[in-house]
């Protein structure tokens, strides 16, 4: 894939999370949608009724951040040289998307059974949704820093690269 | 140790002080040209670079607004932190190795002169001179404000200066950071953030530490104290909600390479290769300190809700208040002083692409070929820049993490694709990054000065950031030449 048609799938990813923040923009406001003030602590606020004001843009949201979590995919693969983007390097990029997506989906998931049940455990010192935010979003990122580390000398910059863009560098003096 | 804590703390703070006065001077005699002051000489090894990309993320944002968020609004703030490592990895593959390159092709000493380059345009520097100028404001008046809070809570802690007022301490607080800037330049900052860099990583761990032994029963205990008032506030969206925890998500993760203040230090390390230490070292860095900020801000707020401790005046207060009260003397000392390191190296990095923007970038926009006497210029244009930031922080009822967080989203609005979609792809235009450009910097500024407020926590950055990469891309696809445009140079560093 070229670096103009990886462009048009980051596009068309934006323009799709912008046609669902229009949605979301649309949607009858809840007085609890961003929060309220805490009523005993005035520099406090409290998100009060989760279930009523997560629900009614669950989907919405949870498709937006898969759009951003696969757009950032795309920006990463725009990044690499496009004769260098071999079938091992669209593998390692899909899997760590996998990986972003997966802990994604699994918190999301974990949310909305608290919100149904009002039941949850906790698990390190967070509640168990929590606990994959914190955990699992946070560390899942590191498929794609492996990706750059490991991959360094086949997608980034090699050797050969380092003497070509020295005899660029004298090529091209300073201006 | 505990009946001398007040003069620990103060000891460790004024000492660090001494020491960035030393820094600044040490600097100074390696400071000989612009090169020198704005980007090091391009001389940096990896650890130097990994350490100042990292702390002049968490600056006094991360330290003082960080937990004071989620102290004021639980989980939700959580999520301008967790993305970092996929930002980071996005930063380094989209900007690292191209922003270098041009950097040493076109003796490029500051974001604005890589553009120019990149769009072989003036109008497209001048935009981006004038959204770091503008962003700069938001971002330094948040440091100096971080700083004087601090310093606020420190001193008053004392007999002699139990009254100190705010303005005073914005009146001090600028006067260190002016000296420091105005002698060091970008070396003094980049040398006093490892110092900082190392501080913070090990202080992240330790306050953790001592932040799960506040409550008998640990970290448990405290998430379980706030989610008995509110569980929404240990949920993972907090009590921000959905909508505007995943504006901050991607205007902190996605954003990251929007940054001026940290991409410009992709200019100055020494070899492109060194970018393989540079990244992990980066991302596990920000890992370890941002446990300060999740950990001293739940703590705070189960402190306040199980009646342990009195209401804050201000979220700000958290930091201060817990590291004052519960930290031991030599540990709050020398994350006081981290704290003040932070601020400081990451005001110096605002100061300085703030001051190259006026009298490098804006000059050369509007067709001045030499710029004469530019070192005398640049330490000048920064006491001035750092006197109105000063006034900001004073004048501006707006927290700590308020502010900074409009000066984040106003740069990764309109540099991020500029830069890191735009170094990438040929098709790029000229009149694509001035759209985008233009657009998102119409949105933050009119948003926010008229206080327009959209459904569900959508905030005017995270709007303005999403239009600005559909407008940038859009718009590029409809002005595409037929043939290549660009210096011969430029096609060729964007092949590699």
């Amino acid at each position: 894939m070229n670096q103009s048609r990886l462009c048009l799938v980051i596009l068309i990813f934006g323009l799709l999370q912008c046609l669902l923040l229009a949605l979301i923009a649309m949607m009858p406001a809840l007085e609890n949608a961003s929060g309220l003030a805490h009523p005993l602590f005035s520099s406090m606020r409290i998100g009060g009724d989760g279930a009523a004001r997560f629900m009614p843009v669950a989907n919405l949201a949870y498709w937006f951040q898969m759009l951003v979590l696969a757009q950032i995919c795309c920006m990463i693969a725009l990044g690499v040289r496009p004769d260098r983007r071999s079938n091992l390097f669209w593998v390692l990029l899909t899997a760590s998307f996998g990986l972003l997506a997966a802990a994604w989906t699994l918190m999301y998931q974990a949310y909305e059974a608290f919100l149904v049940t009002g039941q949850t455990e906790m698990v390190a010192g967070w509640p168990y949704p929590t606990a994959w935010q914190v955990y699992a979003i946070w560390l899942s990122g590191f498929g794609l820093v492996g990706l750059y580390v490991f991959g360094f000398k086949a997608y980034v910059w090699s050797d050969d690269d380092e003497s070509k863009f020295q005899a660029l560098v004298k090529q091209y003096p300073a201006r | 140790m505990e009946a001398f804590r007040q003069e620990i703390i103060l000891s460790s703070v004024v000492i660090y002080m001494v020491f960035c006065v030393a820094v600044g001077l040490w600097a100074m005699r390696r400071t000989h040209s612009p090169s020198d002051f704005f980007i090091a000489g391009r001389s940096l090894g990896p650890l130097v670079v990994a350490l100042a990309i990292f702390s002049s993320t968490l600056s006094g944002f991360g330290f003082v607004g960080g937990p004071g968020l989620v102290y004021s609004q639980g989980v939700s703030s959580f999520w301008m932190i967790i993305l970092s490592t996929t930002g980071y990895a996005l930063g380094f593959f989209l900007v690292a190795k191209r922003i270098r390159m041009i950097a040493e092709l076109r003796d490029a000493i500051s974001l604005p002169d890589v553009v120019a380059a990149r769009y072989k345009s003036e109008a497209v520097r001048f935009l981006m001179a004038l959204t770091i100028v503008l962003g700069v404001m938001g971002y330094l008046a948040t440091q100096i404000l971080a700083m004087a809070v601090v310093m606020k809570s420190l001193l008053g802690g004392t007999v002699m200066f139990a009254d100190i007022s705010l303005i005073s301490c914005v009146v001090v607080s600028s006067a260190v950071l002016i000296f420091y800037c105005v002698t060091g330049g970008i070396i003094a900052s980049v040398y006093t953030d490892v110092v900082q860099g190392a501080i913070m990583m090990v202080a992240g761990v330790l306050i953790l530490y001592t932040a799960t032994q506040v409550f008998d029963g640990g970290f448990t205990e405290a998430t379980q104290v706030i989610m008995q008032d509110d569980a929404e506030a240990v949920m993972p969206f907090g009590t921000a909600g959905v909508i505007a925890c995943l504006g901050w998500a991607f205007i902190f993760g996605v954003g990251v390479a929007g940054q001026p203040h940290l991409v410009t230090k992709m200019m100055m390390n020494r070899k492109i290769a060194d970018n393989r230490i540079v990244l992990p070292v980066s991302v596990m860095g920000y890992a370890f300190a941002a446990l300060l900020w999740i950990s001293i801000g739940t703590v705070m707020r189960a402190l306040v809700i199980d009646g342990q401790a009195e209401p804050l005046t201000g979220p700000d207060q958290a930091a201060p208040f817990f590291l004052s009260v519960f930290a031991s003397p030599l540990l709050a000392g020398v994350v006081f002083a981290g704290l003040f390191a932070a601020i400081m190296s990451t005001a110096d990095a605002f100061l300085n692409v703030g001051t190259a923007a006026l009298i490098h970038d804006m000059p050369k926009a509007f067709g001045a070929t030499e710029i004469k006497n530019e070192l005398l210029k640049a330490r000048i244009v920064t006491v001035v820049l750092a006197v109105v930031a000063a006034t900001i922080a004073l004048v501006s009822d707006t927290l700590v993490a308020l502010l900074g967080t409009i000066g984040w989203a106003t740069f990764a609005a309109a540099i991020f694709p500029v830069l890191a979609i735009g170094l990438n792809w040929k098709g790029a235009t000229h009149q694509g990054a001035i759209v985008a450009i233009v657009s998102s910097l119409s949105i933050n500024v009119v948003f926010n000065v008229a206080s327009i407020g959209l459904p569900y926590g959508i905030s005017a950055g995270f709007l303005a950031f999403v239009t600005s990469i559909v407008l940038f891309v859009g718009v590029s696809f409809l002005t595409q030449p037929k043939i290549d445009t660009l210096d011969e140079d430029i096609l060729r560093a964007m092949e590699f």
